[in-house]
């Protein structure tokens, strides 16, 4: 996927360079770009390394347990059929906790564990069942405490508020993700029928 | 408004407070646990620089070749009806695809129109509040070797358009 993004990003603008006359712009742009990304990977290096080192210390007191233990009376809520004494119930929460805290390397292994034993117990192996569902679009769906990245990049560009942004994001995160639960079960629903 | 600037500027230290106070009482050694941490960050940011340049500056020069003012031009009509701003539309094509090409797009606008403008709070808002839906559904169906995941694709993009709007009004709502 990116390879073809990447090439047809670099192709279209010179052409599109060629013939607009925009050619000089997007020769210059080249290198203005190599520069902001190292100005770029620098703030995220500071960043990107004191968090996970604070979710470190999170991953390895009783506060990780906490939090899981708090997710699970919305976990059995949002799928149905399960319980504490399921398969995958483990890592679906192991799963979602590291998505909150922000832990991208923590969560996908747990998450793929989680799919694999969902699938042991799905009826048809062609087609996803509904906890499948569920948990795919859990996942897409982006719920995090703090949103780092963009913080250190706003930080990075010199923001009077770099963390400004928290409130909203929690705001438009939780929406979306009430609106996929809805949409979802009210597709179930219609795949009853 | 007072509360939610003073809200966003605390939670952040607040919660780390939480945090070492806990590794504390439970008798950790949380300097070394952080160091551990930092060296696992280094390794991601490390394993990231790469993707990053080649992106950021196939996104540079898309920008100055003016192909993105084309294709905003293009969307805008559609963004119009739902009040969103057009200089977001290459943001939104592209967010399902791929994380560090729209991080790569979220900072040039940042960079082109101000941090705190309007755009820049936008773009910082939907970047924390939405996923690339479809990486995310692929990586994790491909696992199962499931390949009809066109309802999850078609639910988890209306859920990122969802998340778009939502961070348009919560910049109408002041909450950032």
């Amino acid at each position: 996927m990116l390879n073809f993004i990447w090439c047809f990003f670099i192709v279209i603008s010179i052409i599109f360079g060629i013939f607009k006359g925009t050619c000089e712009n997007v020769n210059s742009a080249i290198f203005e770009s190599i520069e902001s990304t190292v100005s770029l990977i620098i703030t995220l290096f500071g960043s990107i390394c004191f968090w996970n080192g604070v979710m470190n210390i999170v991953k390895n007191t009783s506060l990780i347990n906490k939090i899981k233990k708090a997710l699970k009376p919305l976990i059995k809520i949002i799928f149905k059929n399960m319980d504490e004494n399921d398969n995958a119930f483990e890592d679906i929460s192991m799963n979602i906790t590291s998505n909150l805290l922000g832990l991208g390397n923590a969560s996908t292994p747990c998450g793929l564990k989680a799919m694999e034993k969902m699938q042991k117990e799905n009826p048809n192996k062609e087609k996803l069942s509904n906890n499948m569902m569920l948990f795919i679009l859990i996942n897409t769906a982006s719920i995090q405490l703090i949103p780092t990245t963009i913080i250190s990049i706003r930080m990075g560009l010199g923001s009077n508020n770099p963390s400004g942004i928290i409130l909203g994001v929690w705001f438009a995160s939780i929406v979306t993700f009430i609106s996929m639960l809805l949409i979802t079960k009210f597709y179930f629903k219609l795949r009853k029928v | 408004m007072r509360f939610i600037e003073y809200f966003s500027k605390t939670a952040i230290i607040f919660f780390i407070l939480i945090i070492v106070l806990y590794g504390m009482k439970e008798k950790k050694n949380v300097f070394s646990l952080f160091l551990q941490g930092v060296i696992e960050g280094e390794k991601i940011v490390i394993e990231l620089f790469p993707t990053l340049l080649a992106l950021i500056v196939s996104v540079g020069m898309l920008n100055a070749s003016g192909v993105i003012d084309v294709i905003s031009k293009w969307i805008a009509p559609i963004l119009n009806i739902f009040n969103i701003n057009n200089k977001l539309a290459p943001l939104i094509l592209l967010r399902p695809i791929s994380g560090s090409t729209t991080t790569a797009i979220a900072t040039n606008l940042m960079k082109q129109y101000g941090v705190d403008s309007s755009i820049g709070l936008i773009s910082s808002c939907i970047m924390g509040a939405t996923e690339t839906t479809i990486y995310v559904v692929s990586i994790y169906s491909s696992k199962v070797n499931i390949k009809n995941v066109k309802e999850v694709i078609i639910i988890g993009l209306i859920a990122d358009f969802i998340g778009i709007l939502a961070s348009c009004m919560a910049y109408r709502l002041q909450l950032i």
